[in-house]
């Protein structure tokens, strides 16, 4: 077994690997940037309690303060929550052991906590960043304008929002793999758990959409630290960072509120007592969305210079996205009228949140539309919209909190005072953001309005304090909860339908007292090695549906109080719902059906088997290299001035005597000669440290889980971390993807024909075309030698594609310095930047893939590793070979149009 | 049957070892054989390239040249040294999601800027 420390031990949560301990964490960090995010938004709120500002703040500080609440709330908070209860649920949902990559998960959750820290590090920086939540350009670089002041700080903002997006990529990579490796047998797709459905199209989302929005932040870091020109020129910047932004930000909004809908579908059927009406349609039109999310971006830029062709395009596609939503609402309240409601508190804020967001998608429609768009836009009206649609979704995640409490701590919470919180967090919820439609004519993002709005204003700052008051309602419950709550039993709820509630409250560490499986339609726990003695092992019954159809004997109904828990896939056992508390089977949802009652001495047995498979829950290198990279970061941010003292005769040259001086007076963090080095050093140290953690974990015995038995489809076939590599790469299409999609746009912006292209001569690409060709060669080589168990052989091929590598480099470096002695630079033009930084990019992927290839080839020399088995030389090889793609698009791209 | 003093294996078993080296090693040397085949297909693309560019075509011509033989350079490299042609279909139609995606964009956000 694992040598976790206990709970009380602060060792255990730097060294915890294990979902359930990084669902809490996520959740507790969570709901501190809720505190911190909130209190951003009371101090503004006061602010505006008088047109014009109470000169509580400053003029930079509302715009700080504005900033900050949209960025915390939107990244730091509401992804984070439903992340935490998704590392909670999602695997007990499904019946894995953990995430498919534990350690991964953990470097998620620290690289969540490293970037929050990085962000409030900020403040104390010279300022954090001013330029709002969406970052426009130009206003997001400090080339163009003073406004946002070049300070470490600002740049330290953006830098912890890359790193959260690190985060979130990671997460990811592990979910996907998860949820589609790791399903227990007989748990097909269309019998999911419905928030588990959400989850999972969460993850899609975010896969897409966040790798675009790293590519963003990517270039807007670049532009900040090194002053490249992506989002300063009157070139089309502004348009291409509307377009990088809003490529993520629309789907933001789903990935946002699926989970937030996937625990609105969870508690309806619990407290309805009643299988979700149109299951199967529901899922449908969740994919749809899922889909349509990426089709709808622009109706955020009618404002723009834009054609109008495109403007009315994306009005028909926005309208058409809340068709499978209008579905998916009527199936909720058709629930409620099909069953019988228990108005719990989880229920209470569930069905809040459905008012609320009914509300907040009516509004919606109205900035879909290109006309009226054109009078809302940038006015309290959007403002109040999408919090009627994000806090819709926070509504339900409380709900949530609530719902999956008793499971998490094993404790009970008091239900009166729940019921007062939702009503005290109803009314204010209102109270707050409902004068913002009344006072739609002021402009958002400024505390001027007019007189005649002072009272909506008024009402909406009493709205807000009353709004975060009620929260303080909740933590007294669940203190009270923690030290006085009566003990949760497995199950508190009568007509759950989902596995995490057949076992323990909390569950063990391990989770299951055997294999899962629901080959038999329910849930069951099976001991391995029992059923090999008995039938020889082979757990697959051809017999079993699994997407859906599973059959269920409904005489197992009839014996016990314990409910029959089903996860749904349109099975109905007993299709009527009972009047009766006491009775308890109902057919509600889900396909399979967990019985939550397990005999003991079978699970007992079943458990001793189960452990046998020891899964390891601890790594402290998770922990390290979330903080060397927080520290690699922290001394990036502060970069800027080493540039600019660096390179200020080229800049001057270019720039002109006046932008440089600029540049030089607004970093005034270097204005003592100690702050300096200790950027300089705070990045090298971070960077020494995170060779040193990544080196460490690459050689640290870890075993993950792993399941023999699983339901795959649809990608089955295929090893689990391959599948991840795959996933990875998935990510990184988009990211490079969106790189070279912003050389394109620029150079159609400018006139493709007319635009001035970098390189002087094609040779030296292709020169390293054949490098980069003939490395993916040797790479190929090199598996086919440990294939052989030839260790000289990959020593050799390995060898040769580090050196060929090297070679690229070099050449690359050749070029770079052949162009820097013509005087030309990365800030001498958006044409250049693109050059370089396109171009850098690709070299850092490879600098990337020589450490892997360094690292693996001291692994074949001192312990022959991969010999006889080459699977992460393939995995190397993945990625390398996709550093090979890039360059054959680059290549032409660059040197050759 | 006589038993190998060293591994117990008898006669048959190393008959049948020998024969499954043997269909492994033919295997690994035909794989090596696709795969020197698949980067001279490479190596002369590249070049190719290259040549197309002294021809002095005019740029539309030049341009969807260039792109087919970069597309082909592509599923070459992601079809045999990534093995796409050996994986689950699932991982092809994720991978070109993906590069949907990125087209997506890219065109979209091209369109919007014409005649702006």
């Amino acid at each position: 077994m694992s040598e976790l420390p206990p709970r009380r031990s602060l060792k255990r949560w730097l060294v915890t690997t294990n979902h359930k301990d990084v669902g809490v964490m996520y959740l507790v960090t969570a709901m501190f940037f809720l505190l911190l995010g909130g209190i951003f938004a009371l101090v503004f709120r006061a602010h505006l309690w008088e047109a014009g500002g109470t000169g509580l703040l400053s003029g930079s500080e509302f715009n700080q303060s504005v900033t900050s609440h949209g960025l915390i709330m939107v990244f730091w908070f509401l992804s984070p929550f439903a992340t935490g209860f998704a590392n909670y649920v999602v695997p007990l949902q499904i019946g894995a052991d953990d995430l498919a990559f534990p350690r991964l998960n953990a470097l998620s959750y620290w690289f969540y906590l490293f970037s929050g820290i990085l962000f409030m590090l900020a403040f104390f920086q010279g300022g954090s960043f001013g330029g709002g939540w969406t970052m426009y350009a130009p206003l997001n670089v400090p080339t163009y304008t003073l406004a946002m002041e070049a300070t470490a700080g600002s740049n330290m903002t953006i830098i912890a929002l890359m790193m959260f997006v690190m985060s979130i990529t990671f997460g990811t990579v592990n979910f996907m793999t998860t949820i589609h490796r790791m399903r227990a047998e007989g748990l097909g797709l269309w019998n999911m758990p419905l928030f588990t459905w959400s989850w999972l199209l969460t993850v899609w989302m975010m896969l897409f959409a966040f790798a675009a929005l790293l590519a963003a932040l990517l270039l807007l870091s670049i532009d900040r630290v090194f002053l490249t020109q992506y989002f300063a020129t009157d070139q089309g910047s502004s348009l291409l960072w509307g377009h990088l932004f809003w490529f993520f930000g629309h789907p933001e909004v789903y990935i946002v509120f699926f989970p937030a809908l996937g625990l609105m579908f969870e508690t309806f059927q619990t407290f309805t007592g009643r299988r979700l009406v149109g299951r199967k349609w529901v899922i449908i039109a969740m994919v749809l969305v899922a889909v349509q999310s990426f089709l709808v971006w622009m109706h955020h830029m009618f404002l723009t210079t834009i054609n109008l062709e495109i403007k009315t395009l994306y009005m028909a596609t926005t309208i058409g996205i809340s068709l499978p939503f209008d579905l998916m609402v009527f199936a909720l309240i058709y629930t409620m009228v099909k069953g019988r409601v228990r108005f719990t508190t989880p229920f209470l804020f569930s069905l809040g949140a459905l008012v609320l967001f009914i509300l907040g998608g009516i509004t919606g429609v109205f900035l879909g539309a290109v006309v009226l768009d054109y009078e809302f836009r940038g006015t309290y009206w959007v403002v109040a919209h999408f919090h009627y649609v994000m806090v819709s979704g926070v509504t339900a995640l409380v709900g949530g909190l609530y719902y999956w409490w008793p499971k998490i701590t094993g404790k009970m919470y008091h239900e009166f005072a729940g019921k007062v919180h939702f009503a005290a967090y109803f009314i204010g919820f209102n109270l707050l953001y409902f004068p913002m439609f009344l006072t739609w004519e002021t402009p958002r993002r400024v505390f001027h309005y007019q007189a005649g709005d002072l009272i909506w204003h008024q009402l909406a700052t009493v709205g807000a304090y009353f709004f975060g008051f009620s929260f303080l309602i909740m933590f007294g419950n669940f203190a009270w909860s923690l030290l006085y709550g009566p003990k949760a039993p497995d199950n508190p709820w009568k007509f759950s339908r989902t596995a995490e509630w057949a076992i323990p409250s909390p569950p063990p560490l391990d989770n299951w007292p055997g294999r899962p499986t629901y080959r038999s339609g329910k849930l069951e726990f099976v001991d391995d090695s029992a059923e090999t003695a008995t039938d020889g092992g082979e757990a697959d019954d051809p017999a079993v549906a699994t997407d859906g159809g599973t059959t269920v004997d409904d005489t197992e109904t009839d014996d016990d109080d314990d409910p029959i828990i089903m996860t749904d896939g349109g099975t109905v056992i007993n299709d009527e719902v009972t009047d009766k508390v006491t009775d308890q089977p109902v057919a509600t949802d889900g396909g399979a059906v967990t019985d939550a009652t397990i005999d003991a001495d079978s699970a007992d047995e079943a458990a001793t088997t189960h452990e046998e498979a020891h899964i390891d829950h601890a790594s402290i290198w998770p922990f390290m290299l979330g903080l060397s990279t927080f520290i690699m970061f922290a001394g990036l941010s502060g970069m800027t001035d080493v540039i600019i003292e660096l390179f200020s005769t080229e800049m001057t040259n270019h720039l002109g005597q006046e932008a440089v001086s600029d540049q030089a007076s607004v970093g005034r963090i270097a204005d003592s000669g100690s702050i300096r080095p200790n950027y300089i050093a705070a990045f090298l140290g971070g960077l020494g440290l995170l060779l040193v953690s990544l080196f460490k974990l690459g050689t640290e015995d870890f075993t993950g889980p792993t399941m023999n038995i699983a339901e795959r489809w649809p990608f089955e076939g295929i090893d689990t971390t391959k599948f991840g590599v795959w996933v990875f790469l998935a990510s990184d299409v988009i990211v490079f993807g969106a790189a070279i999609g912003a050389y394109i746009f620029m150079r159609l912006w400018s006139g493709w024909e007319t635009f001035h292209t970098i390189p002087s001569a094609a040779w030296p690409g292709l020169l390293n075309t054949y490098i980069l060709l003939t490395s993916s060669f040797t790479v190929i080589l090199a598996l086919v030698m440990a294939e052989r168990s030839n260790k000289k052989g990959v020593l050799a091929t390995l060898g040769a594609t580090i050196v060929l590598g090297l070679g690229f480099l070099g050449i690359k470096s050749w070029e770079w310095a052949e162009k820097f002695s013509h005087g030309d630079y990365w800030f001498s033009g958006i044409e250049y930047s693109m050059y370089y930084v396109t171009t850098g990019l690709h070299a850092l992927h490879v600098i990337m893939g020589l450490l892997i290839g360094i690292f693996m080839l001291y692994r074949v020399y001192t312990i022959d590793a991969y010999l006889g088995d080459n699977r992460h030389l393939e995995y190397f090889g993945l990625y390398w070979h996709f550093v090979d793609i890039v360059w054959v698009i680059l290549f032409p791209l660059f040197y050759l149009m | 049957m006589p038993e190998n003093p060293q591994t117990g294996a008898t006669g048959d078993d190393t008959h049948e070892e020998a024969i499954s080296d043997a269909h492994t090693e033919y295997v690994i040397m035909s794989s090596i054989r696709t795969y020197t085949v698949v980067y001279i297909l490479l190596m002369v693309l590249a070049t190719a390239k290259v040549g197309f560019h002294g021809l002095g075509l005019g740029n539309t011509a030049f341009i969807g040249i260039i792109l087919v033989l970069a597309t082909v350079k592509i599923l070459l490299i992601a079809g045999y040294f990534q093995h796409l042609i050996e994986e689950p279909r699932s991982i092809t139609y994720m991978m070109l999601t993906s590069l949907f995606m990125v087209l997506l964009l890219v065109a979209a956000a091209g369109y919007s800027i014409q005649g702006a």
